[in-house]
């Protein structure tokens, strides 16, 4: 309930910071260490991160750096994620070319990428969009390192960025109000959508939360669509556009809620935007546990809305891994919840964010056809399924550490390379990455599977294997595996294919498939399970499946 | 704000911030968690509590209870 | 690094540290009047020689000697480090004086020089403990325009204090040259005087 009650202070559009100095949160269960190596001052922000992390039940831990223009990166230890703390005008009070600035910046990022595989946010702020799109372009260059845009953050939350009597006094330029904006980003955004595992859906209580009143009471004309009400239903389109699924889930009348959307032309969300619903007089507990098996995503992936303090305590006992909101009276508040939630915002959205709901909905009729069809040629067929295969494709880094790190069911060896390790394997002569894309004629799953292999003298050892859950239970996982292997470049001479195993809390999936595979009678335990590579050669292609190679 | 409610903000501040108890004796000079890096945190949130922006020379003297209240009667005046 | 640069103004001069300066270090960081803002050093000739040894393999730290021209007797030492070429940016500071000198106007004068003319350096700074008066006085009255307070900067074992950098770049070293050359002459003259 504390949680709840600090939501308005935390999340208000300007927050005080007095309110956030005097919050009394639960205790953190999950720490990160992050390594800030700066120029100007850190400490004045690193306090008002605390509440912040507290919400969301972490803490961090930051390891201050000197006060170095030069970024020698001095004493570096490992950590989760590394800060570039950056007031840049200290370069440009000398330098004149941001060219010159950006040359000798992106040799330290190299430097620091070197010496660590851990993601680089560099902070920091530039003047105008062609300077600001010109580092952007320098943090997309290099694996695993993030542009913060300071000053777009301010622009948005509408503070000053700078005051020159914060220099004298706290040892930075940026103002007493940017420095509470830049805690919230940090704590809330930046590190967030670098360290923890993604929000991939919120689910959605309909009475006194996407609306003002109750459906059952009011009636259809009779429940109010207050502006904070609208403003927070057109924000919940905006995530679907980003990949992320949108779910209604509601105690009432099934018929009154298809009614509500079919006749209030006003709201600004649709009945066909939820990617799942669940409205019954049941349980909210089961209904989420349903909404998330229809997604296919687990349930420490939803984020539950709900204006009911009882309903919001009763899924935190018993199913405590959803991340739940309290919705406010003041719908907008609500919405600056939700788009401050930790792990819901992103970097960057990959096409393939995009192509998940649509992917979803391409389901159904994929189901009715599977159970329309016996031959499975015929199947693939009439779908025209294709897979495609690249290998050590750069443009697709982001996406293949997004799978690394996201996939829990089929992941065999849960080793969640970041960025920067599928980078370095990508370079290697003695290894490689493999991407599968899956298209049938619905839709366009994107790429659904990520492969890494090594070579080892005759061995080829499999160091990391993910199968997105949407290319799951299609029959393929046998051509996406196998084929992958047997088309790589070190695959050529190899006696033996090495499978890495690890056991995880729902990798079952994946340790099925290898039971399978190499006629186990048990699950593999933990380490290396061989299987021959002449199982690779003689292994025959799918029939009715196109297969493609880039 | 009249003399008064300037203290009671400025009392809640500072505990607030540092976390201890204070009085309207509390100085820089008698309360050792008043280090520098709370001094910053000190006058940003008497700055938004007060609705107030101090000068460079203001803040160097808003070193306790007694000049907090002095400087801001004089800034709101002002 | 081990360098043989000499510096020279009207009164002082600059000129490289050997290991014959090991006891004038030991002399200047053991002083109690001296060194209440430095970092506790050893109090031996051998680890002072160390330091040294350790300091002729650091590319870009230029340490130096302040010596008292007419008479040789060296009166405090002065560095330029941390340089960095490609931003053009270098810290000085390892500056201690011998009570009573007054080489502190010139000794600054030619270690800016240095930095400027020679190093083409584009900005040089210099952090001073927060506590040091006299030291961060002595540079807001030469006129620096960039100051800042760096909360917890210095570390002085498991202590953190503050200090007040002091930032002058190019242009501003153009508007301060002139005023501490003059103030350097003035000193020279009277030192001549007796």
């Amino acid at each position: 309930m504390r949680l709840f009650e600090a939501q308005a202070a935390l999340f208000a559009p300007r927050p005080s910071r007095l309110a956030l100095l005097g919050l009394d949160l639960p205790p953190a269960v999950q720490r990160i260490t992050v390594n800030v190596w700066r120029n100007h001052s850190f400490e004045s922000v690193e306090s008002l991160t605390a509440p912040y992390f507290a919400f969301r039940g972490w803490r961090a831990d930051f390891r201050l750096g000197g006060y170095d223009d030069t970024l020698m990166f001095s004493g570096r230890q490992e950590a989760d994620a590394d800060i570039l703390w950056l007031d840049s005008s200290r370069f440009f009070a000398r330098s004149t070319l941001l060219s010159d600035w950006l040359q000798w910046l992106e040799e330290r990022l190299r430097a620091l990428r070197s010496d660590s595989k851990a993601p680089i946010i560099l902070a920091t702020w530039v003047e105008g969009s062609q300077q600001a799109e010109a580092v952007q372009a320098l943090a997309d260059s290099l694996p695993a390192v993030l542009f913060a845009n300071i000053e777009t953050a301010c622009t948005d939350a509408r503070v000053p960025l700078l005051d020159s009597r914060s220099a004298n006094l706290a040892g930075t330029p940026i103002s007493n109000a940017a420095q509470v904006i830049l805690a919230r980003e940090l704590a809330c955004h930046w590190l967030p959508g670098t360290l923890l595992p993604p929000v991939k859906a919120v689910a959605l209580d309909l009475d006194h939360t996407l609306h003002s009143g109750v459906l059952g009471e009011d009636g259809i004309q009779g429940v109010r669509l207050t502006p904070g009400h609208a403003d927070l239903q057109r924000y919940i389109k905006t995530l679907q556009q980003r990949g992320i699924f949108i779910a209604l889930v509601s105690r009432n009348e099934p018929s009154d809620v298809e009614a509500l959307f079919r006749q209030r032309l006003d709201y600004p969300l649709r009945w066909q935007d939820f990617s799942a619903i669940e409205v019954s007089w049941d349980d909210k507990v089961a209904a989420i546990e349903r909404i998330a098996k229809t997604l296919r995503i687990a349930s420490d992936a939803v984020l539950f809305v709900d204006d009911n303090p009882g309903e919001l305590a009763n899924i935190a006992k018993q199913l405590p891994q959803v991340h739940t909101v309290y919705a406010h009276q003041d719908a907008s508040l609500t919405r600056q919840v939700i788009h401050f939630y930790p792990g819901l915002w992103r970097w960057k959205v990959e096409s393939d964010d995009a192509k998940r709901i649509q992917d979803l909905k391409a389901n159904a009729e994929r189901e009715s056809l599977a159970e329309s069809t016996t031959d499975p040629t015929e199947y693939f067929r009439s779908l025209k399924v294709a897979l495609t295969y690249r290998h050590n494709p750069q443009v697709q880094l982001n996406r293949l550490a997004d799978l690394c790190n996201k996939t829990n069911q089929f992941n065999l060896s849960l080793r969640r390379f970041n960025q920067a390790e599928i980078a370095d394997r990508m370079e290697r002569e003695d290894a490689c990455v493999t991407s599968v894309q899956l298209t049938d004629r619905l839709s366009d799953s994107g790429v659904i599977a990520v492969i890494v292999a090594e070579r080892h003298g005759q061995q080829l050892i499999v160091e990391e294997l993910c199968v997105s859950c949407r290319a799951l239970g299609r029959q393929l996982e046998d051509a996406i595996i196998l084929l992958s292997l047997r088309d790589m470049p070190i695959f050529a001479g190899c006696q033996e294919v090495a499978f890495r195993v690890q056991h995880g809390p729902r990798n079952q999936p994946a340790m099925d498939w290898l039971v399978r595979l190499l006629g186990l009678n048990e699950l593999p335990a933990p380490g290396h399970h061989i299987l021959q590579a002449q199982r690779l050669l003689d292994f025959a292609t799918v029939e009715g499946v196109a297969f493609n190679k880039e | 704000m009249d003399r008064q409610q300037l203290e009671i903000v400025s009392l809640t501040v500072l505990a607030t911030v540092l976390k201890c108890e204070v009085s309207a004796e509390t100085s820089r000079k008698n309360t050792p968690q008043w280090d520098s890096l709370k001094h910053i945190e000190v006058v940003f949130a008497l700055e938004d509590e007060l609705g107030l922006q101090f000068s460079e020379e203001d803040m160097a003297n808003l070193d306790s209870v007694g000049n907090i209240v002095d400087t801001a009667l004089i800034r709101h005046a002002t | 690094m081990r360098h043989n640069l000499i510096l020279a103004g009207p009164a002082f001069r600059l000129r490289p540290i050997g290991d014959a300066d090991a006891h004038l270090l030991l002399e200047l960081r053991c002083n109690p009047y001296l060194n209440r803002f430095l970092h506790a050093t050893s109090s031996s000739v051998e680890d002072q020689l160390a330091w040294l040894a350790d300091y002729y393999e650091r590319p870009e730290d230029y340490y130096f000697v302040v010596e008292r021209l007419e008479t040789g007797a060296p009166e405090g030492v002065i560095s330029v480090y941390d340089i960095d070429f490609e931003i053009g940016s270098g810290e000085w500071g390892r500056w201690i004086l011998k009570p009573g000198s007054l080489a502190a106007v010139e000794s600054a004068w030619l270690i800016y020089r240095y930095s400027f003319e020679q190093l083409k350096l584009a900005q040089v700074y210099c952090r001073t403990v927060a506590d040091n008066q006299p030291v961060v006085s002595f540079h807001d009255s030469c006129g620096i325009p960039q100051r800042r307070l760096l909360p917890g900067h210095f570390d002085f074992g498991g202590n953190r204090v503050d200090a007040v950098e002091h930032l002058i770049d190019h242009w501003a070293w153009t508007q301060i040259s002139p005023r501490l050359e003059k103030l350097a002459q003035l000193t020279a003259r009277r030192l001549k005087r007796g």
